[in-house]
């Protein structure tokens, strides 16, 4: 009888970051056993976050979805800027200082129906890494957070014959295709998603309908002449669009939209001591705003629509050199390209159609070399390195920028605890801007110039980890960081000025600049610091994970409060979340998460007056509020508990998946935003506007 | 389905709101040439959603107006429906534009208030005005003029329609204004009548401040109980501030001059 053992290991050096596949056999024994898995420490980036695809499915359903970003938001020091958004802060950066990559394509629009779901379809999803610290030299352009989204890698197996998933939930319905690997090593996966909730307004007679609608698409074309060469052709497609439509009495449409497409291609060539990524991307991302009303005389009907859009090319060749067992070297270069529209009005009005840019195009180069050096010796790993910006925009503005990294981690042995400390700094050419006051609010993206400076930042971590088994099943993970992040030049809207004033043909604006810089106040600062940690604890039955980040945010302009600190809007000194998987068979398991975050800062006045009635112009006066210090006020906490339990069905080849969840279980009513007025009674009246109550989901998936 | 669940799941929420903030003295005064003088005194009160908005009117101030002469008036509330307004006539005290005028309003117990306007030296005039009939029944007007210039001062401008012997709204018609190539020009809407005048208004910067405030604020104060999503989405969604001129007070003490001429 032959004993072979066949399995993956980790090399027991904690230094090592490399897997190796090793097999052994023995004469004469022959015996199957279960899988065995080995694991041990990455002496590596602290602030560093992993989640794969499996980490996503065990997380409760939003609307019977596994979303990748409400997944990210459970990571320590990451938030979502409001209830049941999609959009991230990272350690009390602001949502526009993250770089959401996708085979290393920027995603701009990461979330569809304000933030309901994001634009990633996690049926392709294979892993993500979030770097929320110790950037790795090749990333910049964003000061808070870099994330890594890998699809699936169809070389994982060579297969004969077409697998995929399909998923159908009560919001969409998705699927994923693999096609079977060629004699020439090419394969070929496509995935998408698309919403109902537009095909059935069809049906509706009211007299005012809502049409809502979503879709992704993703293709990705992979293809391996040779062991050395591996060439990846990803494209990904979304849009969204929420219109309101009135047949009564005249046909009126007023909407709402986004969308991305992109492509990118990558070829990776790895020999014995040197590889190198050469990757080429291309995305286009826009939002409009559109109204129409049609007349039975054609001369009056009209059509508005406004349009922002960017388009970003981006070169990268990163080349990896092992200079000896100690010495790794990376170095490389990246160009990149953005071409802003800011504002586009087109449409028609008594009979004449318009196609105007009231403010013209810009564009932005952005142009940086980067290397660093891993060193490796004892139970220590030295990684320092730097990136070279240098960014022209069209209006002949220049900026340089020199970020060092240095990130330094040892490995205690005696105790099985690694320590790391590390310092980036980064910088950002692009401005995204939001509304700063009550409501939902809209986003442009502003490009740098020499008055609106790009965005620079200094970070600074300190952490350590620690690994060790309960039991010889259960293992646990300990992670703790603190961190301290001091940024400058950013810019927020003026005084009474919002999205609005921006559009230039808004004939109702009081406050309307003359060029696009005169809404913004510029120079401003911000500082974040605060302490991160995390707890993952998990054998084959069961696993659990608790994040809990304590941070303090402030922000501080010379034209605001005399130039002393106020709150970011950002600000939440208590993040916390806690989500269990259980494995109650092979056919049952559960799953609970239960998020926690303080309520966001909020500014709104602190008193009032009123004149009344009289006799002349200051009749025309209303109640006029007096507004005290910045953000002094603190919205609702936040807080829900999710429930999700999913029936596994194994068939021959097959696998069907049925979940049921509850989303938001003690029904609670988080805020999303809030306004407020005075009623004809003279009341006061702030109102709170939640939009997620609890919410059964039911989902099938069907693997193939 | 997202549309459904959405519409039916928003759900409004009153929150209890207070605040503690101590009241300061408010004082509004505006100069104009040939007019009446006006100046209103009150407090403010702390916002809260348990109380009835109140007006807390000051009928016991000493309200005094002086030129850089010396030459002093002291007003009087002689309003019977307000008495927190205190009035003088141009028969006793004469506004003149380019002029320096100072306001000092003494209340009991409380620290004086002081502030100063300097009117513009002199009023905008339209460049080019013209009508035109809009889609919804009414007008669209389009104009333009140059700035007033002056070596030390800013001014700003705002357009108000009025019939003849009605008092000229200098508190709004702010929107539509622009600052292009070194001159104004207002695209808006109106819905005017035969009679109708109309006033371009050349303003100090405190009151042009104080006036843009007070139009976005009308709007945030709008009930939205009935508007639609649409509606939701293109509120003024930005911040605002109350700039003050009065020196231990809030408020505005700001002149203007008005330059009118029938529409039709």
């Amino acid at each position: 009888m032959k004993l072979c053992v066949l399995y993956i290991c980790l090399l027991a050096n904690p230094d090592s970051t490399q897997t190796k596949l090793l097999s052994f056999s023995k004469q004469d024994t022959v015996r199957s056993i279960k899988e065995v898995i080995i694991r041990s420490n990455s002496l590596d980036r602290t602030t560093r976050y992993t989640l794969n695809k499996k980490e996503i499915n065990q997380l409760p359903a939003f609307f019977g979805e596994f979303d990748l970003m409400k997944a990210i938001q459970n990571l320590p020091g990451v938030s979502s800027t409001q209830e049941g958004s999609t959009d991230l802060q990272v350690r009390g950066g602001s949502k526009d200082q993250n770089r959401i990559l996708l085979d290393g394509m920027p995603i701009y629009s990461n979330s569809h129906v304000f933030g309901l779901l994001s634009t990633i379809n996690p049926l392709i999803v294979e892993n993500v890494e979030l770097f929320s610290g110790a950037f790795p030299s090749q990333y910049g352009g964003k000061l808070s957070s870099f994330i890594n989204i890998q699809s699936s890698n169809s070389y994982t197996d060579s297969i004969e014959k077409t697998q995929g998933a399909f998923e159908l939930g009560i919001t969409s319905g998705k699927f994923n295709l693999l096609f079977p690997t060629s004699k020439n090593n090419l394969s070929v996966q496509i995935a998408g998603r698309r919403s109902f909730q537009d095909l059935f307004t069809q049906f509706q007679t009211r007299k005012t309908t809502e049409k809502i609608y979503f879709y992704d698409l993703n293709g990705i074309l992979e293809f391996r002449p040779d062991s050395f060469n591996h060439f990846k052709l990803s494209t990904y497609f979304t849009q969204d669009r929420i219109l309101f439509e009135t047949g009564i009495p005249n046909k009126e449409s007023n909407g709402l939209g986004k969308h991305q497409s992109g492509g990118s291609i990558l070829w990776k060539r790895n020999q014995l001591k040197h590889q190198f990524d050469l990757r080429i991307s291309l995305v286009r991302y826009g939002n409009t705003i559109s109204e129409s009303k049609e007349f039975n005389e054609p001369s009056k009907s009209y059509r508005n629509e406004f349009e922002t859009n960017l388009t970003h090319l981006d070169v990268l060749w990163k080349n990896n050199l092992k200079i000896n067992d100690l010495i790794n070297l990376q170095f490389g270069t990246q160009f990149q390209r953005y071409i802003f529209n800011p504002i586009r009005f087109t449409g028609f009005q008594f009979n004449q159609t318009f196609d105007d840019s009231p403010i013209s195009k810009n564009h932005q180069n952005d142009a940086a070399v980067f290397a660093s050096s891993i060193v490796k010796w004892n139970r220590n790993h030295l990684d320092f390195g730097f990136r070279f910006s240098s960014l022209f925009n069209r209006d002949k503005a220049q900026e340089y920028f020199l970020e060092p990294r240095i990130s330094f981690a040892h490995s205690i042995e005696k105790y099985n605890l690694n320590l790391n400390v590390a310092y980036s700094k980064m910088s950002q050419p692009i401005h995204e801007v939001s509304d700063p006051g009550l409501g939902i609010p809209l986003e442009l993206q502003i490009p740098f110039s020499k008055n609106l400076k790009p965005q620079e930042a200094h970070i600074l971590s300190l952490g350590l980890e620690k690994s060790f088994s309960l039991n010889s099943q259960t293992r646990v993970d300990l992670k703790a960081e603190s961190f301290w992040k001091e940024s400058k030049n950013l810019i927020l809207f003026k005084d009474g000025y919002d999205s609005r004033s921006l559009i230039i043909n808004f004939p109702d604006g009081v406050y309307l600049p003359q060029t696009t810089e005169d809404a913004f106040i510029s120079g401003g600062y911000g500082q974040s610091k605060g302490l991160e940690f995390q707890l993952k604890a998990f054998n084959e039955k069961w696993s659990y994970i608790l994040n809990y980040t304590l941070s303090n945010s402030d922000n501080k302009f010379s034209e605001i409060d005399q130039g002393l600190s106020f709150p970011a809007f950002q600000h939440r000194k208590h993040i916390f979340n806690n989500s269990v998987n259980y494995n109650l068979s092979n056919k049952w398991s559960f799953s609970a998460n239960f998020s926690y975050l303080s309520g966001a800062p909020i500014h709104l006045p602190e008193s009032y007056y009123s004149i009344g009635s009289g006799n002349n112009a200051m009749s025309n006066m209303n109640t006029v509020y007096v507004y005290g210090k910045r953000n002094s006020f603190k919205m609702r906490d936040y807080h829900r508990l999710d429930v999700n339990v999913s029936r596994h069905v194994h068939l021959k080849n097959k696998s069907l998946h049925f979940n049921l969840g509850v989303y938001n279980v003690y029904n609670r009513k988080n805020s999303n935003f809030y306004y407020m007025f005075i009623d004809n009674e003279k009341n006061l009246k702030v109102k709170s506007i939640s939009m997620f109550p609890l919410m059964p989901s039911f989902s099938v998936k069907l693997d193939f | 389905m997202i549309g459904i669940i959405h519409s039916s799941c928003m759900d409004e929420m009153d929150i209890d709101f207070h605040t503690n903030s101590n009241s300061q003295l408010v004082v509004l005064g505006f100069l104009t040439p040939g007019d009446s003088i006006h100046v209103y005194v009150g407090e403010t009160s702390p916002l809260s959603t348990d109380q009835k908005l109140v007006e807390k009117n000051i009928s016991n101030a000493i309200v005094t107006l002086s030129n850089k002469f010396g030459v002093k008036i002291q007003l009087k509330n002689t309003d019977q429906i307000n008495p927190s307004i205190y009035v003088a006539s141009q028969n006793d005290f004469l506004i003149e534009s380019g002029e320096e005028y100072t306001l000092e309003v003494v209340v009991p117990n409380k620290m004086p208030l002081l502030a100063k306007t300097v009117l513009p030296t002199e009023k905008a005039r339209w460049k080019t005005l013209q009508t035109a009939a809009n889609r919804n029944g009414g007008h669209v007007l389009n104009g333009s003029w140059d700035p007033v210039l002056s070596p030390n001062l800013q001014y700003g401008y705002s357009v108000v329609t009025f019939n003849k012997g009605d008092f000229i709204n200098f508190l709004g018609g702010n929107t539509g204004i622009k600052l292009l190539s070194e001159a104004y020009v207002i695209n808006r809407n109106f819905f005017l009548e035969s009679n109708s005048q109309i006033a371009l208004i050349t303003k100090d910067k405190n009151l042009d401040e104080f006036s843009k405030m007070n139009e976005v604020m009308l709007e945030l104060n709008r009930p939205r109980k009935d508007e639609g999503f649409f509606s939701l989405i293109t509120m003024f969604k930005g911040n605002l501030s109350h700039k003050s001129n009065i020196t231990n007070g809030i408020g505005v003490f700001g002149s203007y001059l008005v330059e009118t001429q029938p529409l039709f």
